[in-house]
């Protein structure tokens, strides 16, 4: 027997956009816009860089929108999948390399006061240099599943490998995180 | 044991992100494994202030206000009412489709008169003759098909009443054609020659035939016309002799 799905709102509106409707597709962007921007963000290390990249996924995103199936990939997995197809036709052809240069914007950062912000960016910065060191795949799996939120089942099906080999880069990974983490503290 | 700790992990950094246990409970659910366990739950603590990346606010509002710009100056186009899966099939029909026309209209022409793919031969003809620059000649080639084939089928004398039909309409369409084409009369004048010798059994049997091969016959008006009436004879002759023939094959 064929399992039946009940239709979420979200799937409504990726349905609304795939039909061409503006404002669906305007609310999806809000929905994932820092998602998407984070994703990125976490691989070029270069606000305008990212953003930049980030208007494409979106652009990408509309433009494909139509051929999207419901069957089998979440939509957010299909978007990080577009975003992660994005920032590796980023690498393959830019001609120079970015500065290291952290510019963190974070979501609640009006409202806290100074020294919090200033603790909050150099935490990050600590931890994106540290992710350098991990591997491409380590790195997508961590920051998918621990920073966004995906379940292994999304991971997998955003970075095209099975769960198992998504669980295995998850320890490997939080390991090599580990080690350098305690190598920077001593 | 390597997979038991990369299945605990699993399990306590879902049930971590879900609010249901601290790490310090996910550790003591597994005290065998929580040496190992500890620096990974303390790393992936680590990634906690990442979450609060975000765009800055004027990106967020100039992002969205090309992103809507762009929507409007290109409008996608609407999906397909099938999706790529039945396009994939349509395409695959329609190779099938083109496959088996192309390998049938080869097959048939090796087809003699009375054959089921006979009359796909004769229509393959009429698009290929279609297509050719220079009729007349086209009309040479396939009257040299209809000479073979009344070899073929000769002392069938069912079968060979429909290849005499075919070859008059083919002498008949040669006629029209050299009607607008009179530079090719001396080619033609060979290749009937040719016919003529080539069908001499047949003019026993068929003695219209005889006045119907020759370019004097050809281009003579009246003899035109009788060759339409020839024709006309053969083809009636054709349905009532053929008629038990066809039944038979059926």
């Amino acid at each position: 027997m064929r399992k039946s799905r009940a239709v979420s709102p979200e799937d409504q509106k990726v349905k609304a956009a795939a039909r061409g409707d503006e404002q669906a597709f305007a609310d999806l962007y809000d929905t994932y816009l820092d998602n998407i921007y984070r994703f990125v963000y976490l691989r070029v290390e270069d606000q305008q860089t990212a953003e930049d990249i980030t208007s494409n996924v979106f652009l990408r995103a509309w433009e494909k929108l139509g051929d999207y199936q419901f069957r089998g990939v979440p939509f957010r997995a299909w978007l990080f999948r577009i975003a992660r197809n994005a920032v590796i036709d980023h690498y393959r052809t830019r001609k120079e390399t970015a500065p290291l240069e952290v510019v963190i914007n974070t979501r609640d950062e009006q409202h806290l006061p100074v020294s919090q912000q200033v603790g909050l960016r150099i935490e990050a910065e600590g931890v994106m240099q540290s992710m350098q060191q991990l591997t491409e795949d380590q790195r997508n799996v961590l920051t998918l599943k621990l920073v966004h939120g995906l379940n292994t089942e999304e991971v997998a099906k955003t970075l095209g490998k099975r769960q198992g080999a998504v669980r295995a880069l998850q320890m490997r990974g939080l390991q090599a995180l580990a080690k350098i983490i305690k190598t920077d503290g001593e | 044991m390597v997979s038991d700790m990369k299945d605990v992990l699993e399990t306590c950094l879902a049930r971590i992100e879900l609010g249901e246990l601290t790490p310090e409970e996910c550790l003591a659910l597994y005290p065998e494994l929580s040496q190992g366990l500890r620096p990974l739950l303390a790393a992936a603590q680590k990634l906690e202030p990442l979450k609060q990346l975000a765009v800055k606010p004027e990106f967020r509002a100039s992002g969205r206000a090309r992103l809507l710009e762009h929507i409007r100056n290109h409008p996608r186009r609407r999906s397909s009412r099938f999706g790529p899966l039945a396009l994939r099939y349509a395409a695959s029909l329609a190779t099938l489709v083109f496959a088996l026309a192309t390998a049938g209209t080869a097959l048939a022409q090796q087809a003699l008169p009375g054959d089921v793919l006979y009359s796909w031969k004769l229509a393959s003809e009429r698009v290929w003759r279609s297509i050719q620059s220079n009729r007349v000649d086209a009309d040479l080639i396939l009257a040299d098909r209809r000479l073979n084939e009344l070899h073929a089928i000769q002392g069938l004398p069912e079968l060979e009443i429909l290849g005499v039909s075919e070859y008059a309409d083919l002498l008949r369409e040669l006629r029209s054609d050299l009607e607008t084409d009179q530079g090719r009369v001396s080619a033609v004048n060979q290749v009937l020659a040719a016919h003529k010798e080539a069908l001499s059994d047949f003019f026993a049997s068929y003695s219209f035939l005889i006045n119907l091969i020759g370019i004097n016959a050809l281009l003579a008006l009246s003899q035109a016309e009788a060759l339409e009436t020839a024709s006309s004879t053969a083809t009636l002759f054709v349905l009532l002799a053929g008629l038990p023939f066809f039944m038979w094959r059926l």
